[in-house]
């Protein structure tokens, strides 16, 4: 508990307004005293929180509660049952709570040898985000001002994630269960960079030649990793396989045409691109929104799908 | 017959009468990670291509594929449609005996026309 930074000590900030009145959290739950360096033990799991308490945390507290890393997954469970479907509170808020601790979940189910729980948990987050949009459709533009704009791969596959359901929610009737589907696949769409060295991929001088085949494997390698999973659908399985493709044939693994490329990775490649050069790069600084709206504009039916083009930037531009 | 050695290319696709004219070994390139040699190997041959792993099904379809070259890990050939990786061929390579490859990267050329790069693999691997 000597925590001077919670987040380097393994403890995740849980903002206290996603705390529920007497839902009781199977996790303990630590605060930090006003000028005091370390955390100390404020409820331990399985009691609940009263209505009191929780007004004099909002009120004296800096706004957060901590939770230890590895009680990550007991607090998302608790988030599935009392927070994401609490319409008291805003959209934004619930993305984000959810958003924090699957980053924490998803570092660790990285470090592991196989795809194994990263696959299991992007399943799990892309239903959560799937059914975050599809309960306040009016609200859900409000997604976009919590999603974060660094170079983690986390980030990187949140965002895509969140940009293709606001794509297809414009595009096309996607039931529920589809939209889950597709938001997992924008989750698992860069799984193969697993196998690109860490070295190349924050590279920040130029690619050679050999790096950059390494880097171009990356959609086959996901694919091929994935595509004995009984519990991915073909859409998905594309959305990983073809995200880097063009309508023109100019893209890769394949170079395969508009025809040939599987509608959920067109929205994919859109989202993946926009996302790609908003945020900050190693090797680059993060190009303004509407810049990157103009690219897209300028190659939309050569590179990229017309369609999933003007939806992402009607929503970009549309949110103030 | 070899390319300047100090130079990292990457291997053109070249037109499929001139490359399929070729005998003898292939040129290799500083940046060629290849366990073995490929030797042009210019044939039509018997297919029996299983259905990509994505489409879940067991169909195996009938056809003719053209190879390009080989090596004693795989094999590379043309054919007239997409390929995916890790899906299944079984070759007629030598008479009726058949050789099971899986793919490992396919690139379109043109229009109907793909070129695959496969390897040998146990039949029931």
């Amino acid at each position: 508990m000597n925590a001077d930074s919670p987040q380097q000590s393994g403890y995740l900030p849980v903002a206290t307004a996603t705390l529920c009145p007497d839902a009781v959290m199977d996790c303990d739950l630590f605060v930090r005293h006003q000028g005091a360096p370390s955390l100390v033990l404020y409820r331990r799991a399985g009691l609940p929180v009263t209505e009191a308490e929780l007004q004099r945390l909002h009120s004296e507290g800096d706004g957060r509660v901590y939770i230890r890393f590895q009680e990550a997954e007991n607090y998302h469970a608790y988030l599935r049952e009392h927070v994401l479907r609490n319409e008291r509170l805003p959209l934004a808020a619930r993305m984000a709570a959810l958003r924090d601790v699957m980053r924490v979940m998803f570092q660790e189910a990285s470090a592991a040898p196989t795809g194994n729980p990263v696959i299991r948990l992007s399943i799990d987050f892309g239903r959560d985000l799937a059914d975050l949009v599809s309960q306040s459709p009016d609200e859900a533009q409000d997604l976009l001002r919590v999603l974060e704009h660094d170079y983690y791969t986390f980030t990187h596959v949140c965002n895509v994630s969140v940009y293709c359901l606001l794509v297809a929610r414009r595009m096309a009737t996607l039931d529920t269960l589809e939209l889950a589907e597709l938001a997992t696949g924008a989750l698992l769409h860069d799984l193969g960079k697993r196998h690109v060295p860490r070295h190349v991929l924050n590279k920040p001088d130029k690619l050679t030649d050999a790096e950059w085949e390494l880097v171009r494997r990356h959609p086959g390698d996901g694919y091929s990793e994935l595509v004995d999973r009984p519990e991915l659908s073909e859409g998905q399985l594309m959305m990983v396989y073809q995200h880097h493709e063009h309508l023109d044939g100019s893209g890769y693994p394949t170079g395969v045409l508009n025809d040939e490329i599987h509608p959920w990775a067109k929205v994919c490649t859109v989202a993946d691109v926009f996302d790609a050069l908003t945020c900050q790069r190693p090797y680059r600084r993060a190009v303004p929104a509407a810049e990157v709206c103009d690219y897209l504009r300028q190659r939309a039916s050569t590179w990229f799908d017309a369609g999933a083009v003007s939806c992402l930037v009607d929503q970009i531009h549309a949110t103030p | 017959m070899f390319t300047n050695a100090l130079e990292p290319v990457r291997p053109a696709l070249e037109s499929d009468q001139e490359f399929l004219a070729r005998i003898g070994p292939l040129p290799t390139t500083l940046n060629d990670a290849r366990r073995f040699p490929r030797f042009y190997f210019e044939r039509r041959v018997r297919a029996a291509i299983h259905a990509p792993r994505h489409c879940r099904g067991h169909e195996v379809r009938e056809a003719v594929v053209r190879t390009r070259d080989l090596s004693r890990g795989g094999i590379n050939l043309l054919h007239t449609e997409q390929l995916f990786p890790r899906q299944r061929l079984d070759l007629a390579l030598h008479g009726d005996a058949l050789q099971t490859v899986e793919v490992v990267w396919c690139r379109r050329l043109q229009a109907n026309r793909y070129v695959a790069g496969c390897r040998f693999v146990e039949a029931s691997a």
